[in-house]
């Protein structure tokens, strides 16, 4: 149980104006991709190709009534990936596996990003404390804005 | 080995310019190939030199220039 504190209304006020002052720190990225490159990639690497990049909650995700592969989700993942990359910034020698960063949809079809090692910690690191996402496709293009708050 | 590797680069890289202008040694990412572009040079060359990359040679640094591609497909085929 918290302890009551009895302050001055004087240093309430004083304390919520200065939280009020404080500016949360984010970062941004964003991503534009074609998305008949991602056909083709599929078409000429296959398998190793989606699995590559996707784990396999997204391609259960990017399927399609008709069984096919929907090209214009798969871009849109692709995209909000390169989006968190250009955000958590790998080092030239650090690992970051496209699987680590993961794109699901809730119940009601929003889009939210799961941090997997190693990019959870290389998130960490850098502060990343939620990042917000959202995802858009229209005719041979997909793209993807994601926002970062920073402790 | 580099004459396969820049047609590779030439097909899948998506460079922003002509990769016969490209030293051994120009930055590829600088070049303009995105980090899904170098997923398709990968794939492309696993297939062109039936190597595989292990997972800790999944990194820019390996794919960042064509000596460094060079220089990883020589240690996985030795």
């Amino acid at each position: 149980m918290l302890p009551e504190f009895d302050l001055p209304t004087s240093m309430l006020n004083q304390i919520k104006r200065y939280f009020s002052r404080r500016k949360a720190l984010h970062a941004i990225g964003n991503d534009l991709v074609f998305i008949p490159d991602v056909e083709s990639s599929h078409r000429q690497f296959g398998h190793r190709y989606l699995n590559f990049i996707f784990t396999s909650n997204e391609l259960s995700d990017c399927v399609q009534a008709d069984a096919n592969f929907s090209y214009a989700r798969l871009a849109a993942r692709i995209a909000a990936k390169e989006s968190i990359m250009k955000l958590l910034k790998p080092a030239r020698d650090q690992l970051l596996p496209w699987q680590s960063i993961e794109i699901r949809r809730d119940q009601i079809g929003a889009a939210y990003v799961e941090l997997h090692s190693p990019a959870r910690e290389l998130a960490r690191r850098k502060n990343i404390a939620s990042v917000a996402i959202t995802l858009s496709h229209e005719h041979e293009y997909a793209s993807a804005l994601v926002l970062a708050t920073i402790d | 080995m580099q004459d396969k590797i820049r047609k590779i680069l030439r097909d899948h890289g998506r460079l922003a310019v002509d990769v016969t202008t490209l030293s051994d040694t120009s930055d590829l990412y600088q070049s303009g190939m995105t980090s899904h572009a170098s997923v398709n040079v990968m794939l492309a060359l696993e297939g062109e030199f039936d190597v595989e990359f292990p997972d800790n040679m999944l990194k820019r640094s390996v794919f960042e220039s064509i000596a460094s591609i060079s220089s990883a497909i020589n240690q996985l085929k030795n």
